[in-house]
């Protein structure tokens, strides 16, 4: 009893952060007052809309997303992948001229 | 009541010179003090985002850059920048925050610097909206797929349908799921404490059941300004007396068979605890507006109400037949304007005669807003266009005032300048009904016209006993200084509390003197999250949503009473702020004050 009171792991403050986390977007979105089953049918249209949005950005805009993803993972740029998809841009543009 | 600026301030100077506010020795070098202080201030009244300038905030935004420069003045602890939380513009550090008494301010304006409407922040506007929109699709899916738990209606074809059609979706799909909250039995008298029967609900807010066990809590809902809400003392005692002796209903109505000497000498007491001539109670303080209206006003009179009166006003004066007229809460210069229309264009219906009477309605304190009303520049306009005043003083009367006689006495105003002083005894003296006072040709006029006095039964001994004795106790007749310590204790109560509030960081509204503060907390649900979870730890509060405010405006309402002490306030804040930091109700963007507030 004592133990859990007084060092709480870093695991478990993240895990209840976690769940404060989810509780703040329950009550701001107002499902926390809805009954389970419509928790679940919101939570999965949310879902469903986000992970539309995603798949629309990267099948449509790849190249874009190619270069968000290595501008906020500093460790994947690679400069010869980069050179070769600027080079087929360009060779694309200069075909159309 | 005054400002209490002055006598704030010698304690104020004396506590900050012991202590640092932050617990810490008045010795360090006055420097690293300044420097703390100025350092603490730049980081909560600074802006955690760039605040858009537009008209409205341009004096906001460019005080919060005067700010920052508060460090190049000279150190004195009477100049301290004093911000509490309810100052609107930050007053610079060479000048005090002036008050009435310095003569800097003109009443009004210091009026309107002591209450705070804040906007509510873009975010939360915004996820209200939506939130509202989820929860009718919501409703709307449920009420195609599932049968609600509710009677049907049988034999109907052909008629009109007995519940309107968003009324009836809003409360059984909406309101149903927080019911919870409303309506909640209690088993002692609610005094500051009061005893909480249990329920669960099984089925989601269809139906409840009790568990058998019971919750003592803080109680911060009922309507106990003077604290005269209890099962003992003298009130009780006298109360009990006359039961015994006059028994407990008359069974008739005023003009019939119920009247008597107590209800003669009860009224002769309002008529002076006001200081008018003549006074007429009620046995119900709903009815007092709702019936007397009607007899006061008729179809060619102009009515000019405030924009957030009570709906006992607002069925008296449908009832009446009278036009409306409504103008801005609290806002003088649309009253003038809405006056001025009335008085140049006469009645539009009577072709361009003048109206047969106008008539400004407001209340002393309005219970949703906290707000106390502008008596003496609607007495001034009201003599300017010859109009009549009607002053609801429910939640006023008693509360405010250093004698209780509520806004008339607050704001040093003739009681005989409002010609009809309206209010309820139900709420400062822990009683029930209502009374009409001012002179004694309206009074005589409603003896023989009122449908209140006419039909309605007259208010029984042991609470006209009631009300009785707590008007002498209050008026300091029975020899003892009681009444004086709750009117003091209310508004210490009452000013503290707020105070403490605004240092905390949640949107309240209304002035710093009324007892009645509502915290606006927007969401429906977290309407219910807070009332559930201030009852599991034992606070007990009201909240109040959408019939009864705006739909995107819903909050707690705390009620102060005289019976609270400190100890049980400084509870109930504790509990407050670790609630407004878990479900996020800080919306405040106010400067805050942060020395400790003294009572």
């Amino acid at each position: 009893m004592d133990d859990n009171k007084r060092k709480p792991t870093a695991y478990e403050k993240f895990i209840r952060s976690l769940q404060r986390l989810y509780f703040v977007y329950e009550l701001n979105t107002q499902i926390s007052i809805c009954e389970p089953w419509e928790k679940v049918f919101c939570n999965l249209l949310l879902c469903s809309c986000l992970c539309l949005i995603l798949y629309a950005s990267f099948a449509y805009v790849p190249s874009y997303c190619l270069l968000l993803f290595q501008f906020l993972v500093p460790g994947t740029a690679s400069n010869t992948s980069s050179y070769t998809s600027a080079d087929k841009f360009f060779s694309a543009e200069s075909f159309y001229k | 009541m005054g400002n209490l600026e002055t006598d704030a301030a010698a304690p104020f100077e004396q506590s900050y010179a012991t202590t640092n506010g932050n617990g810490k020795p008045a010795n360090p070098a006055m420097e690293e003090e300044e420097d703390h202080e100025t350092l603490m201030q730049r980081k909560f009244s600074a802006p955690a985002y760039t605040e858009i300038k537009t008209r409205k905030n341009a004096a906001k935004v460019s005080s919060a850059h005067r700010l920052k420069n508060i460090a190049n003045g000279g150190y004195h602890p009477a100049k301290q920048l004093h911000l509490n939380g309810h100052a609107k513009t930050a007053v610079s550090d060479r000048e005090f925050k002036s008050s009435q008494a310095d003569g800097v301010l003109s009443p009004e304006q210091e009026h309107y610097q002591k209450s705070s409407f804040e906007e509510v922040p873009l975010h939360t506007a915004c996820l209200t909206y939506l939130g509202f929109y989820l929860l009718m699709i919501l409703g709307y899916i449920n009420q195609l797929l599932f049968v609600p738990k509710v009677a049907k209606e049988k034999g109907r074809d052909g008629y009109v349908a007995l519940y309107d059609a968003f009324e009836s979706f809003y409360s059984r799909y909406v309101y149903r799921r927080i019911r919870d909250c409303w309506n909640r039995p209690i088993c002692s008298v609610p005094g500051d404490e009061l005893t909480l029967k249990d329920r669960v609900t099984n089925d989601y807010g269809w139906s409840f059941k009790f568990t058998g066990t019971q919750t003592r809590c803080l109680n911060l809902g009922s309507y106990n300004y003077l604290g005269f809400a209890s099962s003992t003392g003298t009130c009780a005692d006298n109360s009990e007396a006359t039961a015994r002796q006059l028994g407990l209903a008359y069974c008739s109505s005023r003009s019939e068979l119920g009247e008597t000497q107590l209800l003669a000498d009860l009224e002769r007491q309002t008529a002076r605890y006001f200081g008018v001539e003549d006074a007429i109670v009620f046995g119900m303080g709903f009815a007092t507006n709702a019936l007397n209206l009607p007899s006061l006003l008729s179809p060619g009179c102009l009515v000019v109400s405030d924009e957030k009166n009570h709906a006992s006003i607002i069925l008296g004066l449908r009832l009446s037949g009278a036009t409306i007229k409504v103008f801005k809460h609290n806002n003088m210069r649309d009253l003038d304007r809405v006056l001025r229309q009335a008085v140049v264009y006469g009645n539009p219906k009577a072709g361009g005669k003048p109206w047969k009477k106008i008539m400004i309605i407001v209340e002393g304190v309005f219970s949703m807003e906290g707000s106390i009303v502008r008596l003496p520049e609607v007495i001034a306009l009201k003599k300017k266009y010859k109009a009549y005043l009607y002053l609801d003083e429910a939640h006023s009367v008693g509360a405010m005032g250093p004698n209780g006689g509520g806004v008339t006495d607050y704001f040093r105003a003739d009681a005989k300048d409002v010609d009809i002083l309206m209010g309820t005894f139900t709420k400062s003296f822990g009683s029930a009904g209502g009374y009409i006072a001012g002179s004694k040709k309206l009074i005589d006029f409603l003896r023989a016209n009122s449908h209140a006095h006419c039909y309605a039964s007259s208010i029984s001994p042991p609470i006209a006993q009631q009300i009785y004795t707590s008007m002498r106790i209050i008026m300091g007749e029975d020899g003892t200084d009681i009444g004086r310590q709750k009117i003091n204790q209310l508004a210490r109560n009452a000013r503290y509390f707020r105070k403490r509030l605004a240092q905390i960081g949640v949107i309240t509204y209304g002035h710093e003197d009324s007892p009645v503060v509502p915290m606006l907390v927007y969401l429906f649900s977290k309407i219910g999250a807070v009332v559930r979870t201030l009852t599991t730890r034992h606070i007990a509060v009201v909240g109040a949503g959408f019939p009864a405010t705006p739909i995107m405006e819903g909050r707690i309402r705390f009620c102060l009473s005289a019976a609270h002490t400190k100890e049980q306030l400084d509870y109930a804040l504790d509990v407050i702020d670790e609630i407004s930091d878990d479900f996020g109700l800080k919306y405040s963007r106010k400067p805050k004050d942060l020395n400790p507030i003294e009572y």
